[in-house]
């Protein structure tokens, strides 16, 4: 592949996707950083843009998983993740959030951070950036199937946690945790 | 499918700026030609240098040296005394003698009242920020505010044969010979002790087999767990936000969920490895260290307040709320148990501090602890402090807080920095507090030398700089620094080393600065070198020598490798790379983790891991030797893979060197073998 068409390629991929992987980013550390590694992570698909899958979205994915990972190793603090939903929570970044809708991002706020790492991940990678289940799964190393099991599990243990921690009723929390269950049922 | 699911998960999601359409907008539409510039070729980007090469001790005459500001307890400020060029930041306007810090309260009623006051200040509608206090599900849970990350493999380095290893056996990476940091394995020349996956593993390192083993799984946690040793005695630090899981712990009663937990485990490894006892704190895990048999744990708690209503937010309602809470709400607690009994404390408001600023809503604690007695370590102290890095010496241990960038803005071009006092095995004392401009990058950005604290740090913006700052550690106050490296860069790397300090800056070319610190009211830049790529790492190799590791840019600009610097820093105007090893297409060096980073001196001996991106290949480690001023490569050393190789498997993590032969761990077991041929002594599966 000679460098016009990579260049092609990669412009192709960035307004389609760039979006997206950056929002992963922001959710999970400042700005600059995620800027700085946005760039990382579409240098790295030009260079490798040969080798690919196509369309190379969980690629791009797992590829901003790992410069994140490499950003913050050597620091005990993996990302900001929860402090950032925390922050989304008290309604700071939009003006105004009713009260529902705080009730909701306080909950997953809260139960999220007792979950594992890799339950967050695979939580947000789902129901956030669009990412169809093959794509999430190779943004996670696993196959298809090791990531719907892991999907399931995070499911039930978010709905556990968030009924634990209280949520029950008619409430938006409550509401929320029940459609979990009903997924981590169906699938 | 999940339509519904969906639906919810997106109202919690929170809205960035990327959501907004970024990629067509004009920075998103800059960013993509920015990218294109980096893909241009070589000579073009030679061509686009911006950076103003700093000519040897050019920088001592343009910028900023300080004289010492003092702060008096009202905020008046000192004027510094001159001050060259207008671009020069002005001071530490912060920086505080430590004796105005040391103003604990009076009385328990004082200390409540501060951080009632304190804390309503920065209370919201919807509680504490970073998510302190707890919400009106009785039990709730509260959030710490940093520590809650379960990374596998963790801060630190320095290279490091310890008083007990001798001979040809090393430590892993510690930031300072002696002050041993929890790791994922260790060793003193018998055993080989190491923490992968939740399992706990004694290894003889005479018979190479694995003698014994202790399945960790039950604590929420293990997957990250890490360990400190001392003779037959360990520590395995765990850090968790999962409380649930606590009711299939090994002794004791059934803990209510709390919020972020850490817990240490005391581990008798003289037969099969046994726990003993625990301590469990409150809060999120920071940082521990281990000076002598006497460990100190660093722990970050929120104020557990209970918020109720969430439905209906009110800054009034919840203000007044904190403004009633107990001592106890913000008082750290912790249980201690031994195997026989448990007993549940909590830090006494004589011993909870604070600095002259604090916000109430973060509590850092020290703990410390006696390794091979459950109920054997002072008792902690704690300070109304943040903390997200720590350092220490043999005798100070310094925490360090970067403000949180979404909530701070401007301000969070800040670090806020808290000095103990852990002399001994007694209780730690906080000796005072201190901020510096900029960030920091790890806690190789602090040292402590010849009674001075010198602190790198970067400030973002739209005049990105970094600098050092040289503080009397007993005053905490500035007395010089040095500013305006890599301007529109960041700090990638730093090492200081006695009088000198190394700084690498990044953003297309590779500067690495030698700084001459052996004045601290006059640091200066004494030499300079340029060259692509960058290193994350940097190591003291001795007799002049630094050795660097980072990535490789290639000719059209994008990474291209692993690359492995050795520089003669002999002399400190004219530094020069006299080796240079390169693993062109191998990945893993942007931010390496210092733990698996080897330098052994006697033989020159260099470990690098190196990963790989595809799925389907396990990292490795670089093999590499100094000799003199020259760095050749040895070869590369592959574990087998495991029947059950983890998701990110990261290949081989940490080499250590134990009598005379390299061991190398993975996941998947512990390889041993010759460090000068690299052929296989043996392989210890870990099944």
């Amino acid at each position: 592949m000679d460098d016009v068409d990579r260049r092609a390629l990669l412009d192709a991929w960035f307004r389609a996707y760039a979006d997206r992987v950056l929002a992963y980013l922001q959710h999970r550390t400042d700005p600059q950083t995620a800027q700085d590694l946005l760039q990382e992570v579409f240098m790295i698909a030009f260079a490798k843009a040969a080798e690919l899958p196509q369309p190379p979205l969980g690629w791009l994915f797992g590829t901003a998983r790992r410069v994140l990972a490499n950003r913050y190793r050597g620091r005990r603090r993996q990302n900001d993740l929860i402090a950032r939903l925390t922050e989304n929570a008290a309604g700071s970044s939009d003006s105004e959030v009713d009260p529902e809708t705080g009730e909701l991002r306080q909950a997953f706020a809260q139960t999220l951070s007792a979950l594992s790492a890799a339950d967050r991940e695979v939580l947000t990678l789902t129901g956030w950036y669009d990412l169809t289940p093959a794509e999430a799964a190779e943004a996670l190393g696993c196959s298809s199937s090791a990531y719907a099991v892991r999907l399931h599990r995070a499911r039930k243990r978010l709905a556990s946690a968030l009924e634990e921690a209280g949520y029950r009723g008619d409430g938006a929390a409550a509401q929320f945790a029940e459609a979990l269950r009903g997924e981590a049922n169906d699938g | 499918m999940g339509e519904e699911l969906n639906r919810w998960l997106r109202r919690a999601r929170p809205h960035v700026p990327a959501d907004d359409d970024w990629a067509a907008s004009p920075d998103g539409q800059l960013a993509l030609a920015d990218l294109h510039q980096r893909m241009s070729h070589a000579a073009d980007v030679r061509a686009r240098r911006r950076r103003i090469w700093l000519p040897a001790g050019g920088l001592t005459a343009a910028a900023a040296v300080t004289a010492a500001v003092l702060l008096g307890i009202g905020g008046s400020t000192t004027p510094p005394p001159s001050r060259p060029g207008p671009d020069v930041p002005r001071g530490l306007p912060n920086a505080r003698p430590a004796a105005m810090l040391l103003s604990n309260y009076d009385s328990c009623a004082d200390l409540l009242a501060g951080l009632r006051a304190h804390t309503a200040a920065h209370t919201t509608a919807w509680g504490l920020p970073g998510g302190g206090g707890i919400y009106p599900y009785g039990r709730g849970m509260a959030l710490g505010v940093v520590g809650t990350a379960t990374v596998p493999g963790a801060p630190a380095a320095g290279p490091a044969a310890t008083d007990k290893t001798t001979g040809s056996t090393s430590t892993t990476n510690d930031q300072v010979a002696g002050v041993d940091e929890p790791d994922i394995m260790k060793t003193d020349g018998d055993r080989v002790v190491t923490v992968t996956d939740g399992v706990l593993r004694v290894i003889d390192a005479q018979t190479q087999q694995v003698t014994g083993t202790l399945d960790l799984s039950i604590y929420a946690g293990s997957e990250s767990a890490q360990l400190l040793v001392d003779g037959d005695h360990a520590l395995v630090l765990l850090d968790t936000g999962s409380p649930r899981y606590y009711a299939t712990d090994f002794v004791g009663p059934i803990q209510p969920p709390v919020g972020d937990r850490t817990t240490a485990l005391f581990v008798d490894l003289s037969g099969q490895p046994t726990v003993t006892g625990s301590l469990r704190a409150d809060g999120g895990y920071l940082a521990a260290r281990l000076v002598d048999g006497t460990v100190r744990m660093v722990v970050t708690s929120a104020p557990t307040i209970n918020f109720p209503q969430r439905n209906h937010p009110s800054k009034v309602r919840n203000q007044a709320i904190v403004r009633s809470a107990p001592l106890s709400a913000w008082q750290p607690s912790y249980t201690i148990a031994d195997g026989g009994s448990t007993s549940r404390h909590q830090v006494p408001c004589q011993d909870i501090s604070h600095p002259a600023k604090y916000t109430g809503t973060s509590l850092v604690t020290v703990y410390t602890l006696n390794i091979a007695d459950p109920n054997g370590g002072a008792g902690p102290i704690s300070v109304a402090a943040d903390g997200d890095t720590v350092y220490a010496t043999a005798n100070s241990l310094y925490v360090a807080s970067n403000p949180d960038w979404w909530t701070n803005g401007k301000h969070a071009q800040q670090t806020q920095l808290h000095r103990f006092d852990i002399t001994g095995t007694g209780q730690p004392v906080y000796l005072g507090s201190a901020s510096v401009p900029g960030r920091l990058l790890s806690q190789y950005s602090l040292d402590d030398y010849d009674g001075y604290l010198r602190v790198a740090t970067t400030t973002v913006g739209r005049h990105t700089t970094n600098g050092v700052y040289d503080l009397d550690d007993a005053t905490l106050t500035a007395v010089g620094h040095v500013d305006g490296l890599g301007n529109g860069e960041q700090i990638y790397a730093v090492r200081f080393a006695g009088p000198l300090a190394y700084v690498v800056t990044f953003r297309q070319t590779d500067p690495l600065y030698v700084l001459d610190l052996t004045d601290p009211a006059h640091p200066s830049v004494a030499g300079s070198l340029q060259l692509t790529g960058y290193s994350s790492y940097l190591h003291d190799a001795g007799d002049g020598r630094i050795i660097g590791v980072g990535e490789q840019i290639g000719p059209d600009n994008e990474p291209d490798g692993v690359q492995v610097s050795l520089f003669d820093v002999s002399d400190p105007t004219a530094p020069e790379r006299t080796g240079h090893v390169v693993r062109r297409g191998a990945d893993g060096a942007e931010r390496l983790d210092p733990h698996a980073f080897l330098y052994w001196q006697p033989t020159g001996l260099v470990t690098v891991p190196i990963q790989s991106w595809r799925s389907d290949e396990s990292g490795a480690a670089l093999v590499l030797r100094v000799t003199g001023k020259t760095l050749t490569t040895v070869g590369l050393v592959h574990n087998p893979l495991g029947t059950a190789v983890p998701d990110d498997g990261q290949g081989i993590v940490r080499s250590m060197l134990v009598d005379g032969r390299l061991w190398t761990l993975s996941s998947s077991g512990l390889q041993v073998v010759d460090p000068a041929s690299l052929h296989r002594d043996a392989w210890i599966a870990f099944s």
